[in-house]
């Protein structure tokens, strides 16, 4: 069976009253590959993917809220979000390729969780809360909570994604996806520092990799490390060294660390480098 | 309640209703079910481009969309775009007249890509059209003479 909610009450009406859990269509770019393995035989569908009251972007009290049905291209074409979250916008147009973009949705990419999903080591680094309703009420959670623990219960849907606004002056981004191909590639890994200047040095930096460990993560070493230090070569190579002994420590090492951890460790010092406007 | 047995969409400016099973896709209502065997399917996964349809002018894989999902939506497939009174469109004629098709089969989703491009950006530059055609494989690799017939059809387009 298939479902086609007409609002997002219904939605949540029937994830509460299914005899069985439901499989939440939003874009389909991650249903329709599970579908074709034949992932969810027997299994029934919400289709969420014309509930446009999942598609909003509005700023409140220092936030910026997105729809969880936000395709990649509509954050990538939307002026808010293009001039409020820069770094967002270029995670987003790493993703797949237009064809995917044009389908494939935020929340789909943070809910279906996958260790390279492009737009969560943005989102850590910007500091995002996920909130989810179902038919009893609403729940916040911040997303590295939602990552250490990632619980969503079946009667329960991703309604709104919350961005604090940057407030300020001398914000800066900088973001990476290695894969092996420009467009329709996973990612081998992926970096997003978010940093704010004051007279050269970083008032503040924080760190997010995707596609190294099971699930993209912060690091928070690196963020004291940068709190009031010049960009440098050297900043950069501490900070590479401290995020691979985090990574080591916390994971079970695996083979493609040989390659990986390397990598990720120049990606780490190019990223300080970036932020400081250094060539 | 809310439990969707049928669609009602739009094909090439044609309404059509149609029973549907939960896990049918796009792709196989338009080849297997309408007949419109322009739209091809390479990979299977949204990799390849090949399946590339026009959903709400939009282009999409259709190997990546429920057919659920397409109810009341409008879909453009490659047997629906022509130009005035029966003739090529002019993004066709230019894939001709550029020497742009070779085997053939990623042609329908580079056109649809070309078409879909041009309506939002009539004047496109070299590096725009390479985005819009970025997830569409060739495997001919006649990537320059796509690209050449996708500004050769703006060109003609703007006069």
């Amino acid at each position: 069976m298939i479902f086609q909610p007409e609002t997002i009450e219904d939605a949540l009406g029937l994830l509460a009253h299914s005899d069985q859990v439901l499989v939440v269509v939003s874009g389909g770019t991650d249903v329709l590959p599970a579908i074709r393995s034949g992932k969810y035989a027997s299994r029934s569908f919400l289709d969420i993917s014309h509930l446009k009251d999942l598609s909003f972007c509005y700023q409140e009290q220092g936030f910026l809220y997105l729809g969880p049905s936000l395709t990649h291209t509509q954050i990538l074409e939307h002026e808010m979000i293009r001039a409020g979250v820069p770094l967002l916008c270029a995670a987003c147009s790493s993703i797949g390729s237009p064809q995917i973009r044009n389908l494939g949705t935020l929340g789909g990419n943070l809910i279906t969780l996958a260790s390279c999903a492009d737009s969560v080591p943005a989102l850590l680094a910007l500091g995002a809360t996920l909130v989810f309703s179902s038919s009893r009420g609403s729940r916040s959670i911040s997303l590295p909570e939602y990552l250490s623990s990632p619980v969503c219960a079946p009667t329960e849907l991703l309604t709104s994604i919350a961005i604090p606004l940057l407030l300020g002056s001398g914000w800066t981004f900088y973001h990476k996806k290695i894969a092996r191909r420009q467009a329709a590639s996973k990612s081998r890994m992926s970096i997003a520092l978010l940093a704010q200047m004051e007279a050269g040095r970083f008032a503040s930096g924080t760190l997010a990799c995707g596609a190294v460990t099971s699930t993209p993560r912060l690091f928070s070493s690196v963020s004291a490390l940068l709190e009031g230090k010049f960009p440098s070569d050297e900043l950069g190579r501490q900070a590479g060294l401290l995020v691979a002994q985090e990574i080591t420590k916390s994971a079970p090492v695996r083979q493609s660390y040989l390659y990986k951890l390397p990598v990720l460790q120049e990606l780490v010092k190019r990223a300080i480098v970036s932020c400081g406007g250094i060539s | 309640m809310n439990k969707l047995e049928h669609i009602t969409f739009e094909v090439n400016n044609k309404e059509i209703t149609l029973a549907i099973s939960p896990t049918e896709r796009l792709v196989d209502v338009l080849r297997k079910r309408l007949g419109l065997t322009g739209t091809k399917e390479g990979c299977g996964i949204g990799e390849c481009g090949a399946c590339t349809v026009l959903l709400e002018g939009i282009p999409v894989s259709s190997c990546m969309v429920l057919a659920a999902q397409a109810n009341g939506k409008k879909i453009l497939t490659i047997e629906g775009l022509h130009g005035k009174d029966g003739a090529l469109h002019p993004v066709q004629q230019a894939f001709i007249d550029s020497g742009a098709v070779q085997c053939g089969f990623c042609t329908p989703a580079m056109v649809l890509c070309g078409h879909a491009l041009l309506i939002k950006n009539p004047d496109p530059s070299t590096e725009e059209i390479k985005l819009a055609i970025s997830g569409t494989l060739c495997r001919c690799t006649g990537y320059t003479q796509i690209i050449e017939a996708i500004s050769l059809a703006a060109a003609r387009m703007k006069s």
